[in-house]
């Protein structure tokens, strides 16, 4: 099923297929939350809170309007606000231009599958292990740092590095 | 590609199957919703108590739209599946190995399995075979609600628990059972893939067996064949008669080509393989296509307009529209009936089913209207002179001859009826394709 169809099914009564949506976009909001708040534990919290709140309100999502991911990071976006104002941190704007929702990406599974294979073509081997354990398993710079046997400003290079390389190579 | 696209991309590009932490932080997800999942569920009647929350149902109009957006969407069809036709499914299937790669053509499209990768090619074409055993049941599912010698089969609201295929050898065929050893279930992302031994009893009369994609009476020749089994709960009821209902698990069984050790491989988690280079991409599960079938009324068909717009869809309780652009967002639900989505609601009815059906106009009175649907039958449909002048304050008058299509809760204890109080219709809309 495409994504719309997930949608409508769940609306229509097949809760489990909501699994397919969290599957799909955890990683990417859980680090989405994580810019601004700069704690894993609690934007992985906080990209729960935000599944749980579009699941209440999936039937007032318009997919024809926006992907749904846009519409998640928006939850997520406000929930992340509101907790930084409860904290009385303040909200990193700079983070939020940057890593606001772009809802004009076109994606496709071409792409997709070309940005797999450009991850896994990386040299050296420690870049692409990095960005896969960052942005497909979902680890904490430290998990990475722990696992890899090297400091945590190590992982923040390769993974900076590995990012210009797809960005070259992706051109 | 920019920074911000990059970042965006990336956790996106995470090929299927491979998970670290998100297992548990989905099934931590999943959990949470299940105990509240009243919006999910099927609908209730409007009491005083619950004003609050249906006031909040006037922005639930989508509800139904993707309710039937899932209907016509989710639900394989008859149309563009050359497989119901009787040819082998399987034997489109085709396998080649160039050099280290792998490659599996089926339906049309191509998939490509990696230099290292360590999945044998009974797997990889086991794995096709199982995306096409799903098409095939996913049709058997739907064509099962057409209703047959009288018997008709619906959802079966009380009993929605996800049940998983599972796939065994069969051991005996009896003149009413067939006897398989369960030995392993199939999960998807939300439930792992488990090995088991369990000795199952399927009555026959709850039964489709399938051999390369065909019907068949379950044969003798079964035994010691390799089968994957998907079930689903209905209520069965013999229409216009006073028989009690029958909650029953219905069965469907293909008789799979390959292996029990090809299929478990086939289905193992590339998360298995230490080297990320040797995972291939498995590819999604075949996506369904349309079906026109009306949801849990499999004697009509639905012809429900591919887009929604102001021109194509206008709800017989009013249109909603973006308050900032005007835009036509889609129609309102019936405000008499209390949908999904009640916050203060005690859970989806155990006791109605949400079915579909639409037709044209055959008549019109200041209390009703009547349409004839594709299969003959004549539905009516409570709509007031006042309703009737109010949606005609925004559209051309309802007229005899216009398309409508209903969503409406039907009591199991009365699914013959076709004759729907306002207390039962969940939304109508007049549309053109």
């Amino acid at each position: 099923m495409n994504e719309t169809q997930v949608i409508a099914a769940i609306c229509a009564g097949d809760v489990e297929q909501y699994a397919n949506l969290v599957e799909r976009y955890q990683t990417g909001l859980i680090i989405h939350c994580d810019r601004y708040l700069h704690s894993r534990s609690d934007a992985e919290d906080i990209a729960q809170q935000a599944f749980i709140k579009a699941y209440a309100k999936l039937s007032e999502f318009n997919p024809e309007r926006a992907h749904f991911s846009t519409w998640l990071y928006r939850i997520a976006t406000n929930l992340v606000i509101d907790h930084l104002r409860i904290q009385k941190h303040s909200i990193p704007t700079e983070d939020m231009e940057l890593f606001g929702v772009n809802d004009s990406i076109p994606y496709d599974e071409v792409l997709l599958q070309e940005l797999r294979d450009t991850v896994r073509s990386l040299q050296p081997p420690e870049q692409r292990h990095a960005i896969e354990a960052y942005y497909w398993d979902g680890k904490s710079y430290l998990e990475i740092a722990e696992n890899m046997g090297v400091p945590i400003n190590t992982i923040k290079s390769w993974l900076r590095r590995g990012k210009a390389q797809l960005r070259e190579k992706l051109s | 590609m920019n920074k911000k696209d990059l970042e965006h991309l990336l956790p996106l590009a995470r090929p299927l199957g491979r998970s670290g932490r998100q297992t548990s932080f989905t099934q931590s997800v999943m959990e949470q919703l299940r105990p509240s999942a009243t919006f999910a569920g099927l609908l209730r009647t409007k009491n005083a108590t619950k004003q609050g929350a249906f006031m909040k149902l006037l922005h639930m109009h989508k509800v139904a739209a993707l309710a039937v957006a899932a209907v016509t969407t989710s639900i394989i069809g008859l149309t563009g599946y050359g497989y119901a036709s009787g040819n082998n499914p399987f034997s489109v299937i085709k396998s080649w190995v160039t050099g280290d790669s792998v490659h599996v053509s089926y339906e049309g499209q191509t998939y490509h399995y990696g230099k290292n990768m360590n999945y044998s090619d009974a797997a990889i074409t086991a794995y096709a075979e199982l995306n096409t055993v799903q098409k095939l049941y996913s049709a058997d599912n739907v064509l099962l609600t057409v209703p047959k010698g009288g018997i008709e089969y619906v959802d079966d609201p009380a009993n929605t628990a996800p049940m998983y295929p599972w796939v065994g050898a069969v051991k005996q065929v009896t003149n009413d059972s067939l006897i398989v050893q369960k030995q392993f279930v199939i999960g998807n992302l939300a439930s792992q893939n488990q090995d088991t031994d369990e000795t199952v009893t399927l009555p026959l009369g709850e039964l489709s067996y399938s051999v390369e994609g065909k019907a068949v009476v379950t044969p003798n020749s079964a035994v010691g064949k390799v089968v994957e089994i998907y079930s689903v709960a209905y209520v069965k009821h013999r229409v216009n008669s006073t028989d009690p209902l029958q909650h029953v698990t219905h069965y469907f069984a293909y008789q799979l080509t390959h292996s029990l050790a090809d299929i478990k491989e086939a289905s193992k988690q590339p998360l298995h393989y230490s080297d990320p280079s040797a995972q291939p991409i498995l590819p999604d599960k075949a996506p369904s296509t349309d079906t026109n079938l009306c949801y849990n009324n499999g004697a009509d068909t639905c012809k429900f307009p591919a887009s929604f717009n102001a021109t194509t869809f206008q709800g017989l309780y009013g249109d909603m529209t973006d308050p900032t652009t005007g835009e036509f967002e889609g129609s309102r639900n019936n405000p008499s009936v209390v949908g999904v989505g009640d916050p203060n609601g005690t859970g989806p009815s155990k006791t109605s089913v949400v079915r579909q059906t639409e037709g044209a106009i055959t008549a019109i009175t200041d209390r009703n209207f009547t349409i004839k649907t594709s299969s003959g039958a004549n539905w009516t449909f409570a709509y007031s002179s006042a309703l009737q002048q109010t949606f005609a304050q925004t559209h051309s008058p309802l007229k005899i001859g216009d398309n409508v299509f209903a969503v409406i809760l039907a009591p199991l204890t009365n699914l013959d009826n076709h004759t729907i109080d306002t207390a039962h219709i969940y939304q109508m809309a007049r549309y053109k394709q």
